[in-house]
């Protein structure tokens, strides 16, 4: 899995590549859609796809009893789940402007079944998991845009540096639990936006999103208590999402 | 710069903006862990009781409200409850039928709790009791491993638990003829059990008969125990009759046996193919009995000092004499002459021996008394009436002669100890419980009595290991056998008849019996048996037994009854 040093890394020379490529543009194309306004505002919603590793995590729970198959399906819904997004943007240049990146994603799953528990007398249990996992995410953003000759099209770019939130409501069995954790993160977003009319433009991008929660905070109604997670233990929030949204330019 | 945007997609972006806050609010729920709180948790004082023999039990459950939905959350893994959710429709009670998985439980005996927990919609949990009673690993054992048994046996045999946990068994098919007590039971890890069983032979064909005693139990599948079963032909005639027993004579003419009893006082008549005895009731205590040898008259002694005589066929009361003792024991002599004994006041061991003419009703007593002698016995066809000092040493044979004039104290004292003695019906001949066969002492006209030299002369001695003891004996010289009823002292409740050949003393046949204890004694294990006199038909066909048995307590006269048996 890509580190945030190395996405961060991949995101600026992107960005100074599409900012140079606009350059160029600029020298032909005196009139860039941008220009309407120089407020850029974006709403945009979307799939987004965890990319964190859950081998040994399905593992535990195929040991644990659990039915393979509902294994793999609570782990299929708990990789997936929907994205939106807001991005408020500033353009201090033509082609380039300054902002804040703000996402939000939500997936949901349960698995439940009949397990033997491990007690000297063996019980058969029926133990249902409830998952709710949410994130959070708002940073400071850079956002360029690079329009496609004469047409309706620019391609755009945005990368942002933030703060990432992350909850996740289990209830397992009668059991809540809320776990909570915070850390740095990073998003970097790839578009195609088509103007559909004079201040507003569709837009169809592609977006990796790079966290790792190191602590977290657990509370289970009675009491709360912080965990350091080890480095195999860390809570993945790393996704790849695809999003379709509306810029508003004023 | 400002670039004015149109009022529709100023809408359009508020609406977005609303939706997406709407829609990021409403997922974090900040009251979760209040609201996924346990739900309430009813321990229910109900229990499911399971052993670990039952395939399936029916729990019953109050789910205290119909109509909701309910799930089993929880249970033992060695249960597989028929269906794990539903509704309750009919009623809050659940009736779950629970199939118990024995291999997936192996728990040493004992009782273990275990909870089966229930979520009812609205309602909460309820945890019942699961309570299992596991009777560990049981080994079953058998002693001995086949019955052999013959009429109206009772016995027991062993069962045995050999292994660390609890044995339950139960007898599931047994032959018609046998009987238990006890039908089920259990035994502890390591101990035995002794069950005892009755053979019921009255009506069945004589012959061998084999069958299978099936326990089932809970160490295999079922235990099979082989009886074989020897009928002999053999009748019990009246078993425990009520009375104490004070003795018996025999009908040869009519095989009959009469029997006379105390509490109730009264003579009874036996005859075979009658299944009940015909009764003569006594007014007085009667303390003994005896026949005249030509059969025609009974004697009665009676605890007022008086001596009846009745027609034996007849029954009929035909004298009565006073007598200035008590009568302890009698026999007729010859020319009318009634010997009995009488106790010396001052010591009942000590005897005297008194005559007494039944047609003068002149009475003679003995000037000295002699100790020990219990029983007068006359020798057939003479003179003669034997005794000995039962339980003396050395007991002595003491022999009465010239009994045909009424005399008393002519006597021979022959020293050795013959363990009882029985007179042979041609009145050749004494049998010991020795074991010894004797002559009777010739008459010496020379000194006007019976010689004594040390012992009588000695015939032979009858075949029979020294375990058995002697019961009684009896002869019959038409058929030409010696019958010997003996019990084995191993073997108490068991009954042996050996035959002997008259001549040759050679062992001829051996019948063996039991008596079955009456229903409900309490005591069976102390069961015995014991032959008191031996009556055989003139012909040999049949012979009669006088048996005695335990009372039911220490305070109670032994039982008695009478049988017959059928000789090859």
């Amino acid at each position: 899995m890509m580190n945030i040093k190395n996405l961060i890394t991949l995101c600026v020379i992107t960005l100074l590549t599409a900012s140079a490529g606009h350059a160029q543009d600029t020298e032909t194309n005196s009139t860039p859609i941008s220009s309407i306004g120089k407020w850029r505002i974006n709403l945009s919603g979307g799939y987004g796809y965890r990319m964190g590793n859950t081998d040994d995590q399905k593992d535990s729970y195929i040991d644990m009893g659990f039915n393979e198959s509902d294994v793999d399906a609570y782990f299929k819904d708990i990789k997936s789940g929907y994205k939106l997004a807001g991005q408020v943007h500033y353009m201090f240049w033509d082609n380039m402007g300054l902002g804040i990146d703000y996402n939000f994603f939500h997936t949901s799953a349960s698995l439940s079944g009949y397990i033997n528990s491990p007690d000297i007398y063996e019980y058969t249990t029926l133990v249902k998991i409830e998952d709710d996992f949410f994130t959070n995410y708002i940073g400071a953003s850079i956002y360029t845009e690079n329009p496609l000759g004469q047409s309706q099209f620019k391609l755009y770019s945005q990368l942002s540096l933030g703060l990432s939130l992350y909850r996740e409501e289990v209830l397992f069995s009668y059991t809540p639990l809320v776990a909570t954790g915070n850390n740095l993160g990073v998003n970097f977003e790839l578009g195609l936006e088509y103007e559909i009319a004079k201040n507003v433009s569709l837009g169809l991008g592609i977006s990796y999103f790079a966290s790792t929660i190191s602590k977290i905070k657990f509370d289970d109604g009675q009491s709360t208590h912080t965990m350091e997670l080890s480095d195999e233990e860390r809570e993945s929030l790393s996704r790849l999402d695809m999003t379709m949204g509306f810029s508003f330019y004023f | 710069m400002h670039t004015n945007i149109s009022p529709s997609i100023r809408t359009f972006i508020y609406a977005l903006i609303l939706t997406f806050s709407v829609i990021s609010f409403t997922a974090c729920d900040a009251d979760f862990v209040d609201k996924n709180r346990l739900p309430n948790v009813y321990m229910s004082t109900d229990t499911v009781y399971v052993d670990s023999n039952a395939e399936m039990v029916i729990a019953k459950f109050d789910l205290k409200d119909s109509n909701k939905a309910w799930q089993i959350l929880e249970f033992p893994k060695f249960i597989k409850p028929f269906a794990l959710s539903g509704v309750a429709i009919d009623g809050s009670t659940l009736l779950l039928p629970l199939t118990i998985k024995h291999d997936e439980i192996d728990l040493s005996y004992g009782t273990y709790d275990f909870s089966l927990v229930i979520n009812v919609a609205d309602v909460g949990l309820l945890s019942y009791t699961i309570r299992y009673y596991s009777y560990g690993s049981p080994v079953i054992g058998i002693e001995p491993m086949a019955l052999n048994l013959t009429n109206n046996e009772h016995g027991e045999f062993t069962l045995g638990n050999n292994g660390d946990g609890i044995l339950l068994w139960k007898i599931t098919d047994t032959p018609n003829w046998l009987s238990f007590q006890n039908q089920a039971g259990s035994l502890e890890p390591y101990t035995s059990s002794s069950i005892p069983y009755n053979v019921q032979t009255d009506g069945m064909e004589t012959g061998e008969y084999t069958s299978e005693i099936v326990i089932q139990n809970n160490a295999n599948t079922e235990l099979r125990l082989p009886v074989k079963l020897t009928v002999n032909a053999f009748s019990s005639i009246s078993n425990y009759q009520k009375g104490e027993l004070i003795g018996s004579v025999y009908l040869q003419e009519s095989n009959q046996v009469i029997a006379l009893t105390k509490n109730p006082n009264r003579l009874l008549y036996f005859s075979d193919g009658e299944s009940e005895s015909e009764e003569v009731s006594l007014s007085r205590v009667p303390r003994c009995i005896a026949l005249s040898e030509d059969q025609s008259t009974l004697a009665i002694g009676f605890s007022n000092t008086e001596i009846s005589t009745y027609n034996a066929q007849s029954k009929t009361l035909t004298s009565t004499y006073n007598i200035d003792a008590l009568p302890d024991n009698m026999t007729f002599g010859s020319n009318e002459y009634l010997y009995f004994l009488s106790p010396y006041s001052s010591n009942e061991s000590y005897k005297y021996i008194h005559s007494l003419n039944l047609t003068s009703a002149i009475e003679v007593r003995s000037q000295h008394y002699e100790g020990g002698i219990k029983e007068l016995i006359k020798i057939p066809n003479k003179d003669i009436i034997i005794t000995t000092k039962t339980n003396w040493s050395p007991e002595f044979l003491i022999l009465y002669y010239n009994t045909n004039q009424g005399i008393v104290d002519n006597n021979n004292e022959y020293r050795f100890s013959p363990y009882g003695l029985w007179a042979s019906d041609d009145g050749e001949r004494i049998l010991t419980g020795s074991r010894k066969v004797y002559n009777v002492p010739a008459f010496d006209p020379n000194t006007g009595g019976y010689s004594i030299d040390g012992t009588p002369s000695l015939v032979g001695e009858l075949d029979l290991t020294a375990n058995n003891q002697v019961h009684a004996i009896a002869t019959l010289n038409t058929s030409g056998l010696i019958y010997v009823a003996n019990g084995d002292s191993y073997q108490s409740s068991t009954t042996f008849l050996h035959t002997y050949n008259h001549s040759s003393l050679a062992q001829e046949e051996i019948y063996e019996f039991s008596s079955t204890p009456p229903n409900g004694y309490q005591s069976v294990s102390n069961w015995w048996e014991k032959t008191r006199s031996l009556y055989p038909y003139s012909n040999g066909s049949k012979i009669w037994f006088v048996q005695e048995y335990p009372g039911e307590d220490y305070n109670s006269p032994d039982m008695w009854g009478v049988r017959l048996l059928e000789l090859e």
